[in-house]
């Protein structure tokens, strides 16, 4: 079609833009590319990753449901388990707490017998008391000798000469009390 | 109409640019967030299933190293020692048996606090029973015998599988071919009472030092006891009633 003078197209064909406005628009298309790329690149990631995780906690999960029913058949032999546990605990409390008292009978026998040796007693806080009758101040001084003999060797604890008595007839009787320290068989 | 778009062309590059930054915005916030919280939130599932499925598995060796007949048995040892209840019958069996094979005499064997015959549940208990985790059960024994017999006495009392403890005793040698001890003894029971929570947690395998005592328990003799009482971990129960705690 040729133009003529009534249909001359006054509108430019290309617009001018500013330096300006192209800059920025470049700059916009590289941001948005490179947002868009971003987006895309980690959105992958995410996914592969998401599938990766999705799949151990299923294993996982399949893997509890076995071992789960594993375990409910094992169940009685877990509660013995945990009895033999607990109670072990306790059987070790209890023989901590027995005192082999025939060691204080061996351990007394050393240095004092009948008759000179007329009472052993223990009370509730194992305080040991040993009542002695002798005929002279010897005996007794003997005794006690070996008793602090026996406390520096560390099997006696505090040993106390409790009553000290002499008779009209030369008599002498004596308490003495102390704590055995026990060797566990 | 045609006006529009022939004043956005000059714009068209910008707004496609801006609809991408735009789509990569919202793609960012309602979309890669979400995902990484998410992701967060699965590992951490996948971390604690697998502390759990590790715990189970720790759990399944320790139960399936062993037999089930030797968890019986050790068990049953450990309930000779330390009854579930009070079982008066083995203590009164065991201190004669002990009295006759030391040769002392039994003049008496009273109960301090017999209180119930079965297991008292409900009975407070003292400081030392809570630090033992027993209930104690004590009672006094009048022997009569020689130094011999009593050294005997004491020497065993404390070497059988039904556990005794002395407290307290008062010999008396005025005559020393016939010797009086009174003592105050104790016995130790302790119910197996087990919360069905504890079968959630981690189990750790027998120590060393509880096999060993487990071994000690079993090297000691049982002394005037005829047969033992299953232990009720045994399931005595029926099957699948409440009563049967192992009964999933």
């Amino acid at each position: 079609m040729t133009p003529s003078l009534n249909t001359i197209n006054l509108i430019r064909t290309k617009t001018s833009s500013s330096p300006q406005f192209d800059a920025i628009e470049g700059s916009l298309r590289r941001t948005g590319y490179i947002g868009l790329a971003a987006f895309l690149c980690i959105g992958f990631i995410i996914a592969v990753v998401y599938v990766f995780l999705a799949g151990e906690k299923s294993r996982l999960e399949t893997s509890q449901k076995d071992m789960t029913r594993q375990l409910t058949t094992n169940i009685q032999k877990e509660g013995m388990f945990l009895s033999i546990k607990d109670r072990t605990r306790i059987v070790k409390q209890v023989l901590a707490n027995q005192k082999p008292w025939s060691q204080l009978l061996d351990q007394v026998s050393v240095f004092i017998a009948p008759p000179t040796l007329t009472n052993i007693s223990v009370d509730d806080q194992s305080k040991i008391t040993l009542s002695l009758s002798a005929g002279s101040v010897d005996t007794v001084l003997a005794v006690t000798n070996s008793i602090i003999a026996q406390a520096k060797d560390g099997r006696i604890i505090n040993p106390q000469l409790t009553s000290f008595q002499i008779s009209k007839t030369g008599n002498i009787a004596a308490t003495i009390s102390f704590l055995a320290v026990f060797t566990k068989p | 109409m045609m006006q529009i778009p022939k004043f956005l062309r000059p714009y068209q590059g910008l707004i496609i640019s801006i609809l991408m930054i735009i789509v990569a915005i919202l793609g960012i916030v309602f979309g890669i967030i979400p995902a990484i919280g998410k992701i967060i939130q699965m590992r951490s599932n996948i971390i604690s299933l697998s502390e759990a499925n590790e715990q189970m598995k720790t759990k399944l060796n320790i139960l399936e190293s062993t037999d089930e007949n030797v968890y019986r048995s050790e068990l049953q040892d450990l309930v000779a020692a330390v009854p579930s209840d009070k079982s008066l019958t083995t203590l009164f069996s065991t201190v004669d048996a002990i009295s006759a094979s030391s040769g002392v005499t039994i003049s008496d064997l009273s109960l301090i606090k017999p209180g119930s015959i079965a297991t008292e549940s409900a009975v407070k208990q003292s400081t030392e029973e809570k630090q033992i985790g027993s209930s104690i059960l004590p009672f006094t024994v009048t022997v009569y015998g020689t130094y011999a017999q009593i050294h005997d006495f004491l020497s065993q009392v404390v070497g059988v599988r039904r556990f005794f403890r002395v407290r307290n005793f008062d010999i008396s040698f005025s005559d020393v071919s016939n010797i009086s001890v009174r003592m105050g003894m104790d016995a130790f029971y302790s119910p197996i009472s087990l919360n069905p929570a504890t079968f959630n947690k981690p189990l750790e395998p027998l120590t060393q030092e509880e096999e060993q005592i487990i071994a000690k328990i079993q090297a000691l003799p049982i002394v005037g006891q005829i047969s033992l009482p299953a232990p009720s971990t045994a399931g005595t129960a029926p099957e699948g009633s409440r009563l049967d705690i192992f009964t999933p």
